[in-house]
């Protein structure tokens, strides 16, 4: 699915593992022409090279980089030429997509484009209207120019990853989040537009300094106000909530089943406890029955609603709690939320070819448009599948293309380590 | 940069802090954004932190952050007389954003179509505005968990562990409205001139679940095999969380080059070269080893120290901050990643300035106060035309405050 809100727009990827591809993927969705230029002969990061790989489907057939679900979930509806850029021929090639471009995108670490010989200066020489967009980790310029990280390092730096977790637990125990790969995405097609609509009023690209670390600050609203109003540093609370009782994980049966429930007001209160037979709950006089009660006793309400919930059935109790209407949700895996009623309703799923996995079911889209009609998808790209439709639509001839090969200036394998 | 959207106005109708997200990106870009709330200012205005502990429609931390530029009006836009309102005030807009209950939004955007054709509505709510669980009452948690990315968060794989926890609060909302302004931005792109109304959906769930940070992808495309990541994985060292002589450090890439790196950064050079340690088959085998060497490593260098030294090597390596260490934050400090600016009855508000900025531009971010709730209602009827007769026939009913 896609849709044509973007069409017109050339985006040339010079980005790997998820924010960027990502974003870019979206960039797609939405209609832009996404050229990604994968890196070669080094595989990037999310194209394993070994099948051992935990990344790397067991099914289907091919090598093991075109069979990586990292690299997979980021990169749909693009283009693909695998380029290296360390060559001269690499660097011509480069300069000629440059040439037609709107947007650049790279997320290499700070002053790597430049020392490629790609970088802001470089490309004004070709291409003043074309925008470079680079989006290091803490942003091109400052102290830290070159430092590297994933996006579970940011959430660190932030100050998110310390106050997640149970309370109480040691810092060892924080799991790593890749939040920041989905929210750079998206802030990433709101810059995209932003250079467009700065080119139509200066009349000329932009060069647009992104740092993904203080995209993520943006984000966590409630620490930063939290800090800014009172000076405080939120409390690591779990599924719980300061505010809310009951407010948090419930185990239900079966193997580390969990259901989150969640009654805001009185209202829901009640509901809750006509659920879970408890009317005795919400009756006036019980210490529980009001705000107030709940909050001075929110270790006893937990425990009480775990108790009954241990044994229910995730599906029967939410169905339950929903009727009455509690905020109730299992924690679902994947295969819930594939068989969810509202997504098959909204025909949200969508079927997605590749040569080397077959037809899979993906996610849909991040948004929908009830008055356009959806678009067909781009399969997937193999690596360098587009090389030489790209460049014979930059003028080269195929002699030229085929020496191109010969000496590795392009290609579409890497040499797999099984 | 901060005049890029300068040309646009944009109308909030509802009171949820995904809305407000979503709308902020352009009050802080320079459009026109009017919030219209309703009489009980909703999530945005009610919602802690406060200020000083202190509950008011004015001093909540989400909207004070959240609302910066806008301006505000109070209508009962479930009303007739209100939606009419509401209707002169979207006659210009190029877009109107609406977090409302699935009926009411409805209803609203019918309206619209109705009264103002040519105006692109954006809806957003927890599961799209049709559908068997369109009505479901969802929290930010609870969204978190159905669209998979709370089942992500498993402690281990220890049949007694701890449930999967969530993350900040109000995350999922903020990137629901991060996603509702990226659809909304390249609607303003598309249809620049207004000659097309698009009427589009960011459901919370599916904005979620189609993003990374989810499992379903790696689940869907290995048959049901693998739904996390094995960061407790016995050959996946260094990775995780690590104790500092004062703190924390993270480390993510336990994975060539970066292994390598890391050996010859601890002083252990011939690692890098050790079958034993670049065999994946192997490693396992050898994970006490490198930690008995790489824990007092750590325990004896500061979180900073450790961070120079893993850098200077090209470590995916961070220390882990409180939000007070990353506002002073020497790299914060020298991009002006926080800003402040003044809000009336609270003084000086320290707030994460906007991700981007030009390359080498001395611009300041500058943020404007966000609205008094209901600041701007008055001038807005009188704007419209509403005499003062109806002014006060409208206040004296609740139509408007």
């Amino acid at each position: 699915m896609s849709y044509d809100l973007l069409d017109g727009i050339r985006i040339i990827e010079l980005a790997e593992v998820w924010a960027g591809p990502t974003a870019c993927s979206f960039m797609g969705d939405l209609g832009a022409d996404v050229v990604k230029i994968e890196s070669f002969p080094r595989n990037s990061p999310t194209r394993p090279l070994f099948s051992s790989d935990w990344r790397v489907s067991p099914a289907g057939t091919g090598p093991p980089y075109e069979r990586a679900w990292a690299h997979l979930q980021a990169n749909r509806n693009k283009r693909n030429i695998a380029l290296d850029l360390k060559t001269n021929e690499g660097l011509d090639i480069f300069n000629k997509l440059a040439k037609g471009a709107d947007i650049i995108i790279e997320s290499f670490s700070a002053g790597t484009i430049d020392k490629l010989g790609i970088g802001w200066d470089a490309l004004q020489k070709i291409n003043k209207q074309a925008s470079l967009i680079s989006i290091p980790g803490w942003g091109v310029e400052g102290i830290y120019k070159g430092y590297v990280s994933f996006g579970t390092g940011f959430d660190c730096v932030t100050g998110h990853a310390i106050m997640r977790g149970h309370p109480g637990r040691k810092e060892e125990e924080i799991l790593g989040s890749t939040h920041s790969d989905a929210t750079v995405a998206q802030a990433l097609v709101f810059a995209v537009v932003s250079a467009m609509q700065s080119r139509n009023k200066n009349k000329k690209g932009i060069y647009i300094d992104f740092s993904q670390v203080q995209q993520l600050t943006t984000q966590l609203v409630s620490l930063y106000s939290e800090w800014a109003l009172n000076k405080r540093e939120m409390p690591r609370m779990g599924n719980e909530n300061e505010f809310i009782v009951p407010h948090s994980s419930f185990p239900v049966a079966g193997e580390y089943q969990w259901v989150i429930i969640v009654a805001e007001n009185d209202e829901q209160w009640n509901g809750l406890c006509k659920a879970l037979q408890k009317d005795e709950w919400a009756k006036f006089g019980h210490e529980w029955a009001t705000i107030s009660g709940r909050l001075a006793n929110r270790d006893a309400v937990h425990e009480a609603i775990a108790k009954i919930t241990a044994s229910m059935d995730s599906d029967d109790l939410c169905s339950l709690l929903q009727a009455e209407g509690v905020i109730a949700s299992s924690v679902a895996e994947p295969a819930e939320l594939l068989a969810s009623e509202q997504l098959g309703y909204r025909q949200w799923f969508q079927s997605l070819d590749n040569q080397f996995l077959g037809t899979r079911i993906y996610p849909g889209l991040s948004w929908s448009i009830n008055n356009v009609e959806n678009l067909p998808n781009k399969p997937y790209g193999s690596l360098g599948e587009d090389n030489h439709s790209i460049l014979s639509e930059l003028g080269f001839t195929q002699k030229e293309i085929k020496n191109f090969e010969k000496n590795l200036v392009i290609g579409n394998k890497y040499e797999v380590k099984d | 940069m901060q005049e890029i959207f300068n040309d646009y106005k944009i109308v909030e109708i509802g009171g949820g802090v995904a809305l407000a997200a979503a709308g902020k990106q352009f009050s802080d870009f320079g459009s026109t954004v009017l919030k219209i709330e309703n009489m009980d200012g909703g999530e945005i205005r009610r919602s802690p932190p406060f200020f000083q502990d202190k509950p008011s429609m004015n001093s909540g931390g989400m909207h004070i952050f959240l609302d910066t530029g806008k301006q505000s009006v109070i209508i009962n836009y479930t009303s007739t007389s209100g939606m009419q309102i509401v209707n002169k005030i979207v006659s210009d807009a190029n877009l109107v954003i609406i977090e409302e209950k699935p009926d009411v939004a409805l209803q609203i955007i019918a309206a619209i179509k109705i009264a103002n054709p040519n105006t692109s509505t954006l809806a957003i709510s927890p599961h799209g505005l049709q559908g068997p669980y369109a009505n479901r009452l969802e929290s930010d948690l609870s969204i978190f968990a159905q669209s998979t990315r709370l089942a992500r968060q498993r402690p281990s794989m220890d049949k007694d562990s701890l449930a999967p926890v969530g993350y900040a609060p109000y995350t999922t909302a903020m990137q629901v409205g991060l996603t509702a302004g990226a659809i909304a931005s390249a609607i303003l792109w598309k249809n620049n001139n207004k000659s097309f109304a698009y009427h589009a959906e960011v459901s919370a769930v599916e904005a979620l679940a189609s993003n990374v940070d989810t499992p379903f992808v790696a689940w869907a495309l290995t048959d049901g095999v693998m739904n996390y990541a094995p960061a407790s994985g016995r050959a996946a060292y260094p990775t995780g969380v690590y104790e500092c002589s004062d703190g924390h450090v993270q480390f993510t890439g336990a994975d060539s080059p970066f292994f390598e790196r890391c050996c010859i950064a601890i002083g252990r050079p011939e690692w890098a070269e050790d079958e034993r340690f670049l065999d994946l088959n192997q490693k396992p085998n050898h994970r006490e080893e490198f930690l008995a060497h790489i824990i007092p490593w750590l325990k004896s260098r500061t979180k900073l120290e450790v961070f120079k030294i893993m850098q200077e090597a090209k470590v995916l390596c961070t220390p882990v901050f409180t939000v007070e260490e990353a506002i002073n934050d020497p790299q914060a400090i020298a991009r002006k990643s926080f800003t402040t600016f003044n809000q009336e009855d609270i003084g000086d508000v320290v707030s994460p300035a906007y991700p981007f900025k030009e390359y080498m531009s001395d611009e300041e971010w500058i943020l404007k106060p966000a609205p008094k709730f209901g600041e701007h209602t008055q001038k807005l009827l009188e704007k419209l035309d509403y005499s003062t007769a109806e002014q006060q026939a409208l206040f004296r009913i609740g139509i408007v405050k």
